[in-house]
């Protein structure tokens, strides 16, 4: 009797039952894993709706027009912010000037250009000593002003000098905070 | 009954490929979807809450500051009206002792304000400037200046000229000197 033959029989035989019964196991898996699915999305749909009902309470004309105001005042701010940021305080220049004049000196012309930052002064002083000295305080006043680039004098009736004068103002002078003071003299 | 497993086992090999190509994977594939879909509507909801919320928060900011918000309103009024300027001018004017000789509209342009270029689409801020002609003495016109900068409404005084109407040797008489002030003055609305 051929043993061998037996036992080869009988191993193929039970290689067939793993592999058949593996896949009546695969089958049932599919089948649970479809059904699973199956479920997961009617669960997700459902859920999705209630997200959707949720979403559609926002958005109401109420809503729509407190956020309009809201942009409307954003704006406003904003736009204000930008101009208050660029207001220039021309009166500053008074104060400047006053503070920075000699008594025996007198301006009957002013001019003055806050976007150029110019200063036209045509006056009198008392004599060519006072006028030198007036200059030299507007010239040594740096922090306000950047230069003096005209300046015509002539001696006028009794001995008085008229004088005309241009300065570069430095945009500093017309900052709401600026505070002027005196160079001294 | 005898099953011929070799054969039973081609046929579920077969049964388990159509199921899985034709049922399983499509279901996968929807359910991924789904779950894309609902993490997104999730976003979409949590985003919409907080969103309207804030929207919320700042409008009862904006009722609180009201006041403040009325002087910015002031500021920068919605609509462009003349002749409360020309009255305020006028009026201010009077009360600091001048002599408003001529108001003269001269110009009305769209500011250019860089930093918010995109929202001045709709409706842009614009530049009001008036040539203002008086005539007073120095303090008046300082007190002028005065008023408009403690204004609620944002005057920006340009130019400022000056001469005075009697020579310089009438300068020692008692009364303060006379001068025709010009002002190029400019203010903003929407």
């Amino acid at each position: 009797m051929n043993f061998n033959l037996v036992y080869r029989l009988k191993s193929k035989s039970l290689w067939m039952d793993v592999v058949f019964y593996f896949l009546c196991a695969l089958l049932i898996a599919v089948v649970f894993y479809y059904f699973l699915f199956l479920l997961k999305d009617y669960y997700q749909n459902q859920k999705i709706e209630e997200i959707n009902k949720k979403i559609a309470v926002y958005g109401t004309q109420e809503q729509k027009n407190s956020e309009a105001k809201v942009f409307d005042y954003k704006k406003k701010i904003d736009d204000f912010t930008v101009i208050i940021n660029n207001h220039k305080i021309s009166s500053n220049i008074f104060t400047f000037i006053e503070e920075n004049t000699l008594p025996t000196v007198w301006f009957s012309n002013f001019s003055m250009s806050e976007s150029s930052n110019d200063l036209r002064l045509s006056g009198e002083s008392n004599n060519m000593e006072t006028l030198s000295h007036q200059i030299s305080i507007l010239e040594n006043n740096k922090d306000y002003v950047s230069n003096i680039n005209i300046l015509n004098s002539q001696v006028g009736a009794g001995g008085t000098i008229r004088f005309v004068l241009n300065a570069s103002l430095n945009p500093e002078i017309f900052k709401s905070k600026t505070v002027i003071q005196s160079n001294g003299n | 009954m005898e099953i011929n497993k070799p054969i039973t086992s081609i046929i579920l090999i077969v049964i388990i490929a159509i199921l899985i190509f034709l049922f399983v994977l499509p279901k996968y594939q929807e359910s991924r979807a789904l779950q894309i879909t609902l993490v997104e509507k999730q976003a979409e909801y949590n985003g919409k809450s907080v969103y309207y919320a804030k929207i919320s928060d700042l409008l009862l900011g904006i009722e609180n500051r009201k006041d403040e918000l009325e002087k910015i309103n002031s500021s920068l009024p919605p609509d462009l009206f003349i002749s409360p300027l020309i009255y305020f001018f006028e009026k201010k004017g009077s009360e600091n002792g001048l002599i408003v000789k001529s108001i003269v509209f001269s110009e009305l342009s769209p500011i250019s304000l860089e930093k918010n270029s995109s929202l001045n689409t709709k409706k842009g801020v614009r530049n009001i400037t008036f040539t203002i002609d008086i005539l007073g003495n120095y303090q008046g016109l300082k007190n002028f200046l005065y008023s408009l900068e403690r204004s609620s409404r944002l005057f920006q005084v340009n130019t400022i000229s000056f001469a005075s109407t009697e020579s310089l040797g009438s300068k020692k008489s008692s009364q303060l000197p006379a001068y025709n002030f010009k002002l190029e003055v400019t203010t903003h609305s929407y």
